[in-house]
């Protein structure tokens, strides 16, 4: 009897929409500044990084959550963008757990989040450009993906 | 010792309230068709506050690029906050395959900022009476 209660139970609880669901949002945008002792990088790794909440309520073996190559957005006329290098670094903690990768990469990263889990990703962008940067706004952006 | 900052992390990203945010249920879903086409019947969530427009995207199982031969009935929605609406998905089986998987992402359309946030769900249809 325990055992078919806890199977109807664990049928009705993967039936449930509601408890199949993922959310990813963004608390708090980054911002990148000028190195101060190095003109041709910029970052955001001086307390500007982006902060993203990602809430997992997605299935029993959790979910995954990748975060895309970055590239540059927005740059100023006559900058010569093909030479610039984006670079990203993350730092990932939720409730008994966390994961982070403290090394600048332009590749793809991806980690696991257990099921019921809060997660907030700490994102730091660099972006090199041997040349310097001319004056005007830059950005970068990131596809941080929960599937 | 390690427990404290991380119950504070946790604390402080459940009260930071994300200013853009969307949510898709159920992320993955598998069904049969008797025709050629499959279709599934997706929510869109917006909970959190503020209202947001958010582009419903048919992808390849990596979601990387858009699928070919799919269709959302509603490409982009605006939802109040809090809010949750229903999309329907719908895809082409080719004669020549038993099932198909698609990829949809939820993101949004108007976002002005370094991070893009992306929902995505994975989606099967098979055809019924298909030889395996």
């Amino acid at each position: 009897m325990q055992l078919a209660a806890a199977l109807a139970a664990l049928a009705a609880l993967a039936a449930t929409p509601a408890l199949a669901d993922c959310s990813v949002g963004l608390s708090t945008p980054g911002v990148l500044k000028l190195s101060p002792s190095d003109s041709t990088v910029l970052s955001s790794q001086a307390g500007t990084a982006s902060v993203v909440v990602v809430t997992n309520l997605s299935n029993l073996l959790g979910t995954t959550v990748t975060l895309s190559s970055p590239v540059l957005d927005t740059w100023p006329a006559g900058f010569a963008a093909g030479s610039a290098v984006v670079e990203e670094r993350y730092s990932a903690s939720w409730l008994l757990g966390s994961s982070s990768v403290p090394t600048y990469a332009s590749g793809p990263r991806s980690f696991a989040v257990p099921l019921a889990a809060v997660v907030t990703l700490v994102l730091d962008n660099r972006v090199t450009a041997p040349g310097g940067f001319r004056q005007g706004g830059y950005s970068t952006k990131t596809s941080i993906s929960c599937s | 010792m390690q427990l404290t900052p991380i119950l504070a992390a946790a604390l402080a990203a459940a009260l930071a309230g994300p200013a853009a945010a969307q949510s898709l249920s159920p992320m993955h879903a598998a069904g049969a068709t008797p025709s050629d086409v499959k279709g599934f019947r997706l929510t869109i969530g917006n909970p959190y506050p503020g209202p947001m427009t958010f582009l419903v995207l048919p992808m390849d199982p990596k979601f990387r690029v858009a699928a070919p031969a799919a269709e959302v009935n509603f490409p982009a929605i605006t939802l109040a906050p809090g809010s949750s609406r229903q999309v329907i998905v719908t895809f082409r089986i080719e004669p020549s395959r038993k099932e198909r998987t698609i990829g949809v992402c939820v993101q949004p359309r108007d976002l002005d900022s370094t991070v893009l946030p992306r929902v995505c769900g994975t989606y099967t249809g098979s055809r019924l009476g298909a030889g395996r």
